[in-house]
């Protein structure tokens, strides 16, 4: 089952409390150098003092905002991409070597080129997240598309589908199908590329609250930071199960 | 709206002819080279006429479907539809049940069966009422909101029944609908096409390699030879209507019927089996 059940959540919960506390009892007790580390109660205090504040909320939508701008701009791109190259053998063999070459080029190496063209400011990491993300995007609309059965297509013809009320119909579903039930690994990809970029140079952002800190060597704010990063990648990620599983709803009634 | 569907589609001037076959063949290009699938058929199957094909595996029966639907074009010899050269596939004339499951397998049984209505541009209200009609004609309801993976083999055959009869195609090409159905379940759907035949009053296609169930259902039976296809005999089954399909294969007519196609499909079923 993929609803953790009531009793697997309160192991998680146990299993976290355990760790947190064998932290602060490791800094108590000198075994742990809490200029490496700090220690739970001041990095949730500085959390809580930055929620409360306002000054982190800024900083999270701006994340949060490259993350989702691209992860749907490289989506949609992906899509086109790909439903040009499952559709026109002549673009597939133009294009594959160039997509393949692409995909295998670290894209992390390309943001000073493309801070360079745009600015620090969220274009582009915009720009990034798209690059990281339109690439799985064109590879699963390829493959969704080729997976839907000859027969299905045959048979909408027959009833009277044409050409768009294939895609509509067939193709676009199927499509949606293989992009939603990996859009949880994309998202990652997104939320990466977005803090990276901030990390490496941006004026707001959480990768810049991280990069801060740790440049003045503050664990505390390092903590902070990424105890407030793992609460917002928890939210979304909670949303995009509810999404999946409403998704691939007629495909998990298989397994009941 | 079906009865203007059904007006539409066949022309004003009178012909009895609904599919007329004139030394169609089809060959198919193959890295082997050219394998010749079906070879001068010629037959017609008449307006409101049941007629099925039998033939031993492999003999082009799929073929001679998908050439009269429009989603292969003849190689010889030509087709008429309704007194027309046929030209790619023709939605508002031909409805097509697939051997192999054909529904949309992210679509609801009763989204599968409203798809055509919907493709047709009927308001999806409308098509919904039509849809529900249909899906509880064929048995299923109840069913309604169910997904394909949910449904047993029977029941899918069942919606994709519906979602061809839904838009009363006046022709209706049926490739082994049932081969892959239980006997009990397969002589209940076969007795519920019968019936929906005679209330539609649409000419049928249908193609199996059951000689039993040909002459159960049909008015007239084409039996094709071991590949490639061509038409061996075409016998008539003057048996009375209407028809239990489980009690008629009981009559002595039946089995004189029987007997008689049998002795020619016999040859070609083992020629089949000696080539294959």
């Amino acid at each position: 089952m993929r609803v953790p059940s009531r009793r697997a959540g309160g192991v998680r919960l146990l299993v976290l409390a355990v760790l947190v506390a064998a932290w602060d009892v490791g800094v108590r007790a000198g075994a742990i150098d809490p200029f490496y580390t700090s220690a739970p109660l001041p990095v949730l205090a500085t959390a809580v003092r930055w929620v409360t504040s306002g000054y982190i909320v800024g900083h999270a939508l701006a994340t949060l905002g490259v993350t989702l701008v691209g992860l749907a701009s490289g989506m949609l791109l992906g899509v086109l991409v790909g439903f040009a190259v499952a559709f026109s053998r002549r673009v597939e063999r133009v294009a594959l070597p160039f997509l393949a070459a692409a995909n295998a080029l670290p894209r992390v190496i390309l943001y000073p080129l493309f801070v360079l063209w745009l600015g620090v400011g969220p274009l582009s990491r915009v720009v990034l997240v798209i690059s990281l993300v339109a690439f799985p995007a064109i590879f699963n609309t390829q493959a969704a598309i080729r997976s839907v059965d000859r027969e299905v297509v045959r048979n909408a013809r027959v009833l009277g589908a044409g050409g768009p009320q294939l895609v509509r119909h067939i193709y676009l579903p199927a499509v949606a199908v293989w992009l939603l039930s990996t859009i949880r690994v994309t998202m990652g990809f997104a939320l990466a590329g977005a803090i990276l970029g901030e990390y490496v140079g941006a004026v707001r952002g959480m990768g810049m609250v991280l990069a801060f800190a740790q440049a003045m060597f503050n664990a505390r704010e390092v903590m902070a930071g990424t105890a407030v990063l793992l609460t917002l990648i928890w939210i979304v990620d909670f949303g995009l199960r509810a999404v999946e599983r409403t998704v691939t709803r007629w495909r998990m009634m298989e397994v009941v | 709206m079906s009865a203007s569907l059904a007006a539409a589609a066949v022309p004003a001037r009178q012909v009895s002819a609904a599919v007329e076959l004139i030394a169609a063949g089809k060959v198919f290009e193959t890295p082997a080279g050219t394998v010749p699938a079906l070879r001068d058929v010629s037959f017609t199957a008449a307006v409101g006429e049941f007629v099925c094909v039998v033939g031993p595996s492999g003999c082009g029966k799929s073929t001679l479907l998908n050439l009269i639907c429009g989603l292969a074009r003849p190689s010889a010899g030509r087709i008429r539809i309704y007194g027309e050269i046929a030209d790619g596939v023709q939605p508002e004339r031909i409805g097509y049940v697939f051997q192999r499951d054909a529904l949309l397998p992210w679509k609801t049984a009763l989204e599968n069966v409203m798809l055509p209505l919907v493709l047709r541009g009927v308001p999806a209200a409308r098509a919904r009422e039509r849809a529900t009609v249909w899906v509880q004609k064929v048995g299923l309801g109840g069913f309604e909101q169910h997904y394909p993976s949910q449904l047993s083999g029977g029941m899918r055959k069942r919606v994709a029944l519906a979602m061809t009869m839904v838009y009363r195609p006046p022709i209706i090409l049926m490739d082994e609908p049932f081969g892959a159905l239980d006997v009990q379940t397969r002589n209940l759907m076969e007795n519920e096409l019968l019936a929906l035949w005679a209330e539609t009053g649409s000419t049928i296609l249908f193609v199996t390699h059951d000689l039993e169930e040909a002459i159960a259902l049909g008015d007239r039976i084409v039996v094709m030879t071991a590949a490639p296809g061509r038409v061996k005999a075409i016998y008539p089954v003057p048996l009375p209507r209407p028809r239990d399909v489980t009690e008629i294969r009981l009559s002595m007519e039946f089995m004189e019927i029987y007997r008689r196609i049998w002795g020619d499909l016999r040859e070609e079923v083992m020629s089949a089996h000696a080539r294959a």
